[in-house]
């Protein structure tokens, strides 16, 4: 197991598609940062206020480091998984891996950590970069507001489930262009779905979308946010990632490629 | 009749028992059971879609069995028994966008090997000097060999090559045959080997198993089939039937008739007297001469074609 691990993480070390992937992550956040410091500056300019009387509130370095989590850093992800995952199967490498012995629980664990700590890096390094271009481009570092660092750790295991959800897709599709369509365009179908789904209920006390990992996202992002809201938080993403990593164990063992 | 010889007296490295593999729409390998002893030079043979490659993959546990059983090395945990093992299956499974070496690099992680066991592989298979090329770039013949650079990582003692000699040139595929009859030789390292190049595995097994359509036909040392393909008489004449008959009547029995002759495995020396009956019978008798019955016809014959 310890050698299997050794290739899955030399693999994601060695994958040019990591580094791209993580450096197009960073650049969107440069590009994020860049177009709020312009609509800024155009919003608090004297038409603007006229025109508007808006008060746009500035970004700060903590408001950035919650937001990094944001759809753009998802669908990088996905693709960047996708990329990984399937490279095994697309090139028919695993077959060499089965034939020294490791089983398909093997291989599924060995991969899921290495998408694990691949994830992991992702978040790391786009928090930091975002924490560190809201001080550059914005100035103010910002107050923590309540829950701070909860809420970093719910918003971290969003992204994993995102993550695991990736991944299992990757793992039973087998296929690179198929997977990263599949874990690309699922998860808008699905909000479109619940979306659709509050439409019909019609319910002010329910939002669906509130259920879903994206809603979750959306929430925990905010500013303050409240004890209740981080429980919902962990437990969606908790039930997400469990259901997603069981569904892919379970199919992954059974399929025989 | 269907015939396995079984090799029970000699240490097995592969045994399986009833082995099979059921795919939706077909049973393409049906309760085979196959005796690859420890040394051996093991060809396994069989037309395409036949089920060699299917039952190498269940040997190497790459798709599992529906039924049957796997020994390895006398041990049912294939598991560990696996690690002993070197393959190449169907297209070298090689990471396209890495060098011959990282890719070697990768694989030994996992099947052992040094940077230095790796370099002297590499220049053993003839890569050793491809650089930084990436394994995608390289031609067909050299994918091929890295192939098989990777199945010879970590010294395995059963090597399972599926067509290895597919894409190389006639010195390239001279190189692996010697490469194989060395690793036999000097390191006792036994080989299962599929190829539909019949010549050239007939230059180098010393067993033979005849797969057709799933099933094990039959299992047969390279001695006992070089006793088998011996030397017939073939006769081309104006009514096969008539001649078949004939000779019938007259004690010969072993015969086949195929397209425009007829092919008899007995009375080699007696050929001048074969040609008299028949032409003294009505036969009109246009070619009749001693045939060299090669391997290829023994396995066309076995194979039901």
């Amino acid at each position: 197991m310890k050698n299997l691990l050794s290739l899955e993480f030399r693999r994601l070390l060695r994958a040019k598609s990591f580094y791209i992937c993580l450096a197009i992550a960073m650049i969107m956040i440069l590009i994020s940062a860049a177009t709020n410091k312009m609509l800024l500056n155009i919003a608090s300019s004297e038409e603007f206020g006229e025109a508007f009387g808006a008060v746009i509130q500035a970004p700060t370095s903590i408001s950035m480091l919650k937001s990094t989590a944001s759809s753009s850093l998802t669908v990088i992800l996905a693709i960047f998984l996708s990329i990984f995952v399937t490279e095994d199967y697309t090139s028919d490498t695993i077959k060499n891996v089965y034939a020294k012995g490791f089983s398909r629980e093997e291989v599924f664990f060995a991969k899921y950590v290495s998408t694990v700590a691949a994830t992991f890096v992702f978040f790391a390094v786009c928090s930091l970069f975002s924490f560190a271009m809201g001080k550059a481009i914005f100035g103010e570092i910002g107050n923590a507001g309540e829950n701070l660092v909860p809420s970093l750790f719910a918003i971290l295991l969003t992204v994993f489930a995102y993550a695991t959800i990736y991944f299992t897709v990757a793992v039973c599709i087998k296929k690179t262009g198929a997977a990263i369509a599949i874990s690309i365009i699922g998860p808008i179908v699905l909000t479109l779905l619940l979306s659709l789904g509050n439409a019909a209920i019609n319910s002010e006390k329910i939002n669906l979308t509130d259920y879903w990992l994206d809603g979750r996202l959306s929430i925990l992002q905010q500013a303050n946010v409240a004890g209740k809201e981080l429980l919902i938080g962990f437990v969606v993403s908790g039930v997400a990632l469990l259901a997603a990593g069981a569904i892919g164990f379970l199919i992954n063992r059974a399929s025989e490629k | 009749m269907q015939e396995v010889k079984t090799q029970q007296t000699r240490e097995l490295v592969i045994e399986t028992q009833a082995l099979s593999k059921r795919f939706p729409n077909k049973l393409a390998v049906n309760a085979m059971d196959m005796h690859v002893a420890k040394g051996a030079i093991y060809g396994l043979i069989g037309k395409n879609g036949a089920g060699k490659t299917t039952a190498m993959k269940m040997i190497l546990g790459i798709i599992p069995a529906t039924s049957g059983e796997v020994a390895l090395f006398g041990s049912k945990d294939l598991k560990s028994q696996r690690t002993r093992i070197g393959s190449l299956i169907e297209n070298p499974g090689i990471y396209k966008n890495c060098t011959a070496f990282e890719n070697m690099k990768r694989f030994s992680m996992i099947a052992g090997g040094t940077d230095e066991e790796i370099r002297s592989l590499l220049a053993f298979v003839g890569l050793g000097n491809v650089g930084s090329k990436k394994a995608g770039d390289f031609s067909l013949g050299m994918k091929q060999r890295l192939g098989i650079a990777i199945s010879l990582l970590g010294n395995p003692e059963l090597l399972v090559l599926d067509e290895p000699i597919n894409g190389l040139d006639p010195a390239g595929i001279k190189e692996i045959r010697d490469l194989i009859l060395k690793l036999n030789g000097e390191r006792g390292v036994t080989f299962l080997i599929s190829s539909h190049l019949l010549d050239e595995l007939g230059k180098i097994a010393t067993d033979y198993g005849i797969i057709n359509d799933g099933k094990l036909v039959e299992e047969i040392s390279a001695g006992e089939l070089a006793e088998r393909c011996r030397d017939g008489v073939r006769v081309i004449a104006d009514d096969l039937e008539k001649a078949a008959a004939i000779l019938s009547q007259n004690g010969f029995t072993d015969y086949v008739i195929k397209k425009k002759s007829l092919l008899l495995h007995e009375g080699v020396d007696r050929s001048a007297d074969i040609n008299e009956l028949l032409v003294k019978n009505g036969v009109r008798v246009s070619e009749l001469y001693v045939h060299n019955n090669g391997f290829e016809e023994y396995f066309i014959k076995r194979l039901g074609r």
